[in-house]
């Protein structure tokens, strides 16, 4: 592990402090702050994990009131960042267990157009291929990555999401999965295997 | 460093994560093995692929929407979301509370129970001792204090009112003005009155005598001081029903007693109240038995003088009849009929025992009884049994006419307990 990651950690979890102290003081600034430095991985994260991105939304968006609520019993033994993805991950398994959540589960495509909330503009994925052919590729790699993704079982996508994805550390995810070094990286070696036979065949050729 | 650790590096080898010591041991086995390096070159193509999906950037309105959310009430979707969400873990826990709650419901008014109620049973009688006439609420309504019961109590007080009443009655007879002033309780009363007589100054209910100062009048007052104040302790409980008490009258002054209006008023409602506490009364009492012994000496004098009489009224009946003859022959000759029949009755009466049964018999119906031989008693020439019917204010009459033809043996009544306007009983007659 990177040195330079752990220094960049510890100095978000500085900054994340200050934010927290500034709320707890009453001023709510902290907490916008929290939710704006956090609000896109927390997103990432959902959306990854549940393949939705209304249920990731809403998921996010769940995880950060309960931060709201229940930030004065966070006591500083672990990053700010790991207790905040702690809490993301627990959301997103009681979303996955409601009935009605998995029964009305729509099959929105990540990569389709969707309309914002907030003044219907269409959401669309960035475009940074340089040509078409480009870009269709890797809109077929990405729609393959996605299956196999959903694919997996849930413990396995959450490792890989917050390890292969969110390149989070395995201490991280140690706490943040509450298991052992050991199981997260066993684990993920048997995720990494799975994801692997799922995409062969289809990303192969394409780079 | 062996392939293993290698292998693990491998991942972070490829996104760049490793230090430069690592990465260089990495890629030194990279080098050395051709199974590594096709790991390498699969996964590499993994992290390109996962590359290929799109960051997810958090709306606009985002941080809006989650202080939205954090100042919304709580509404029924979201309770209901709180409540069964994760179904999971929750729907147990709620299946858990609610077994507990039926357990509880069934414990504490246990359903399924085999007790039953029992049955409302109304006693009439009961009802009727119970029913509180509207005098009595009267008067109870005054004295709230006391305790509305119609019981037999009540009717004690009562009693006990009307012979005030009439000890009262009879004093007044004595030329006596009454004065009245209430003691404030009956324990004063008890306490003060032998000093209050002894100096002539009494604070309860006195009666006022002209002071003339003659030793008779003098006893005479104190001993009516003495009975009124026993009326006015006895009446206490009434008194206190009084809605408003009388001012202390001067002593002396001619005053109309309105404790004696109020207790005729109280012995007039007591008379319905008692009248309306009888149960109804029956038409008929069976009271008992009457066993009457008589001797074969008697019962040949009943005979002899049966016959004297008989004999008598058949010579009456003939002399009358000559005397009558132009008359009234028709009624003679009944007369005479009547007579001949009686002493040929009295004559054919064999043995002489049935004159006896016979003058009985007619003393029943001589005290407006009437009676019938008892069909399952044996019936012998010596002995019969009756079942008589006579009316109540009879029976004592009747019973001293049986005495004087002999002895009442037994007797086994209960005319106390009856308050019927007839009285049947049996009557043994038995001749020794």
């Amino acid at each position: 592990m990177s040195k330079t990651k752990e220094q960049t950690d510890y100095s978000n979890n500085d900054e994340d402090i200050s934010f927290i102290t500034q709320f707890l003081k009453g001023d709510n600034a902290g907490f916008n702050g929290l939710v704006v430095k956090y609000q896109d991985q927390i997103m990432n994260l959902c959306v990854r994990v549940l393949g939705n991105y209304t249920d990731g939304q809403d998921a996010a968006q769940e995880t950060f009131v309960k931060v709201y609520k229940n930030l004065h019993t966070f006591k500083g033994e672990a990053l700010f960042s790991t207790w905040l993805y702690r809490i993301a991950v627990n959301t997103c398994r009681n979303k996955q267990r409601s009935w009605w959540s998995r029964f009305s589960r729509s099959a929105v495509k990540l990569d389709a157009p969707i309309r914002n909330e907030e003044n219907d503009r269409i959401r669309e994925v960035s475009d940074t291929s340089l040509s078409p052919e480009k870009d269709l590729k890797r809109h077929r790699i990405a729609e393959a990555v996605k299956k196999a993704l959903a694919t997996l079982p849930k413990k396995h996508r959450e490792l890989i999401v917050l390890r292969d994805i969110q390149g989070r550390s395995y201490e991280e995810i140690e706490q943040i999965l509450n298991i052992s070094l050991g199981t997260v990286k066993s684990r993920l070696v048997r995720a990494r295997s799975a994801m692997q036979e799922r995409l062969r065949g289809k990303i192969n050729g394409l780079y | 460093m062996d392939s293993t650790k290698i292998h693990e590096m491998l991942p972070d080898f490829v996104r760049g994560l490793l230090n430069e010591e690592d990465s260089h041991t990495v890629q030194e086995g990279l080098k050395q093995s051709a199974t590594l390096r096709k790991e390498y070159e699969e996964l590499r193509s993994y992290y390109r692929a996962l590359e290929t999906l799109e960051q997810v950037n958090a709306s606009s309105s985002f941080l809006s929407t989650v202080h939205t959310r954090i100042a919304a009430p709580l509404t029924l979707g979201t309770l209901i979301k709180k409540i069964f969400t994760p179904l999971q873990i929750k729907l147990p826990l709620e299946l858990a509370g609610l077994a507990v709650t039926v357990a509880i419901v069934v414990l504490i008014y246990n359903p399924f129970s085999s007790r039953k109620i029992a049955p409302v049973v109304f006693d009439e009688s009961a009802i009727q001792a119970k029913r509180v006439p509207v005098e009595i609420q009267h008067i109870e309504e005054a004295a709230p204090e006391k305790d509305i019961q119609p019981s037999v109590k009540e009717k004690e007080r009562v009693s006990e009112q009307k012979e005030i009443k009439r000890k009262d009655i009879k004093k007044r007879a004595a030329p006596a003005v009454r004065t009245h002033k209430r003691p404030e309780k009956p324990s004063q009363v008890h306490a003060a009155q032998p000093e209050k007589v002894a100096s002539g100054k009494s604070v309860g209910l006195m009666k006022s005598l002209p002071a003339t100062g003659e030793p008779e009048e003098k006893a005479a007052k104190s001993a009516a001081i003495e009975t009124v104040n026993e009326t006015t302790e006895e009446m206490e409980p009434l008194a206190l029903a009084k809605p408003a008490p009388s001012p202390a009258p001067k002593a002396g002054t001619m005053v109309i007693d309105d404790d004696e209006i109020y207790a005729t008023k109280i012995l007039k409602r007591s008379d319905s109240i008692l009248m309306e506490a009888k149960t109804p009364k029956p038409a008929v009492d069976d009271v008992g038995l009457l066993a009457l012994s008589i001797s074969a000496e008697q019962s040949r004098e009943i005979y002899k003088k049966e016959e004297e009489t008989l004999k008598v009224n058949a010579l009456r009946a003939q002399q009358q009849m000559s005397l009558d003859k132009e008359k009234d022959r028709k009624s003679s000759r009944k007369r005479k009929k009547k007579a001949e029949s009686e002493i040929a009755a009295a004559r054919a009466a064999s043995p002489v025992h049935n004159v006896t049964f016979a003058v009985i018999e007619r003393k029943i119906t001589a005290h407006n009884g009437t009676f019938s031989l008892m069909h399952d008693k044996p019936q012998t020439p010596e002995k019969k049994y009756y079942f008589i019917e006579i009316p109540r204010k009879d029976f004592s009459n009747l019973k001293k006419a049986l005495e004087s033809e002999g002895k009442i043996s037994d007797e086994k009544f209960s005319l106390e307990v009856s308050e019927a306007e007839k009285i049947q009983f049996n009557l043994i007659v038995s001749i020794e």
